[in-house]
C-alpha cells in the first residue's frame, strides 16, 4: 500500500496558471477545453455583476465568470498591460468562461508539491481552494472549479 | 430538413433583447394610451430601471388573451431561423426560474432572450425580486 500511494503522490497533474486582479490561480488544465479571445457580450438581465453577460464562441452561447468579482479581488490590482482571455471551463454539467486578465503559463507537479489551502487572501478565495502551490516568489491558488461554479451559478 | 423561417418581435430593452413570436402578437401601441392589464418587461426581467430605457417613449404589446407587455421604444420586425432557438445554458437555469424566459436565441453576434408569453399572461408571474 505504502508503494501505491508513493506512486500517486508522484503521478504528475498539469496546472493552467492565471492572473485575476493580481493573483495568480490556477486549475486543473483538463478541465479547460480551450482558451478564447474575450469579444463582444451579450449582457443578461438580473443576474449578479459577477456575470457579465455571454459570449458566442462559434455560434454556441457561453455565460462568463468574472472572479474578480466574484471572489472580491481588488479591480485596482488588475494590471493595465493585461491581455483578456476566457478559460473554457467544462466541469459537468456546466460550461463556462472564466475571464482572466493574462495566461502565465502551464506547470506539471506532483501531489506532495500542493499544500492546503492556508495562507491565501482573501478569505472567500480560501474558500474555493483546493490547495496552494508555491512557486519560490509567490503562492498559486489552484482552484475547486467544480465546487466554485456550483456556487457562482447564476 | 429545411430551417424554417420564424417571424418575431425583436425588443432592445434596458440593455438587453427580447424576442417575442409575431404570431403571439395581437397588437401594437403607445404605452401611455394602452388600457388593460399591463405588465412591464423591465420589472418582470429586471431589466434595471427605467433609466436604462432611455427617454424615448415606450411601447406596448399586446398579447394573446388581452395582457399588454410595456417593452423599450424600439420594436423590430425579423425572420430567425427555428436553428436560432435553443436552451439556456444549464449554468443560468436559475434565471429561467426567476424570469419568464422560453429560450436563448442566437441573433446577429449576439444573443437575445425569447419571452415565455404564457408566463407573462399568467396571474402568478412576479416582479423581478
Amino acid at each position: 500500500m505504502r508503494g501505491e500511494t508513493s506512486t500517486a503522490s508522484r503521478a504528475t497533474v498539469h496546472l493552467l496558471r492565471f492572473r485575476v486582479s493580481g493573483a495568480e490561480l490556477a486549475v486543473v488544465a483538463r478541465e479547460i477545453e480551450e482558451i478564447v479571445e474575450l469579444s463582444v457580450t451579450t449582457s443578461v438581465p438580473g443576474v449578479s455583476p459577477h456575470v457579465p453577460g455571454l459570449l458566442a464562441v462559434r455560434g454556441e452561447p457561453l455565460p462568463l465568470l468574472d472572479l474578480a468579482a466574484f471572489l472580491g479581488l481588488p479591480a485596482e490590482a488588475r494590471a493595465e498591460d493585461r491581455d483578456p482571455r476566457v478559460l473554457v471551463a467544462r466541469v459537468l454539467p456546466f460550461r463556462v468562461g472564466v475571464l482572466a486578465d493574462s495566461i502565465t503559463g502551464i506547470t506539471g507537479v506532483t501531489e506532495d508539491q500542493l499544500a492546503p489551502p492556508t495562507i491565501l487572501r482573501p478569505e472567500l478565495l480560501r474558500q474555493f481552494a483546493r490547495a496552494e502551490l508555491d512557486m519560490g516568489d509567490r503562492v498559486v491558488a489552484l482552484l475547486d472549479l467544480g465546487r466554485l461554479l456550483e456556487a457562482a451559478r447564476a | 430538413m429545411p430551417d424554417e423561417d420564424v417571424s418575431v418581435l425583436l425588443l432592445p430593452c434596458g440593455g438587453t433583447t427580447l424576442v417575442v413570436q409575431a404570431s403571439w402578437v395581437e397588437a401594437i401601441d403607445e404605452l401611455t394610451i394602452v388600457d388593460g392589464e399591463l405588465r412591464d418587461a423591465v420589472a418582470l426581467f429586471g431589466l434595471g430601471g427605467e433609466a436604462a430605457l432611455g427617454s424615448r417613449s415606450r411601447r406596448a404589446i399586446r398579447l394573446l388573451g388581452g395582457v399588454w407587455l410595456a417593452v423599450g421604444h424600439e420594436v423590430l420586425l425579423r425572420a430567425l431561423p427555428a436553428s436560432a432557438f435553443g436552451p439556456v445554458p444549464a449554468w443560468l437555469g436559475g434565471l429561467v426560474d426567476r424570469a419568464p424566459i422560453a429560450a436563448l436565441v442566437r441573433v446577429d453576434d449576439g444573443f437575445a432572450f425569447e419571452v415565455d408569453v404564457a408566463r407573462v399572461a399568467s396571474e402568478d408571474v412576479h416582479a423581478w425580486a
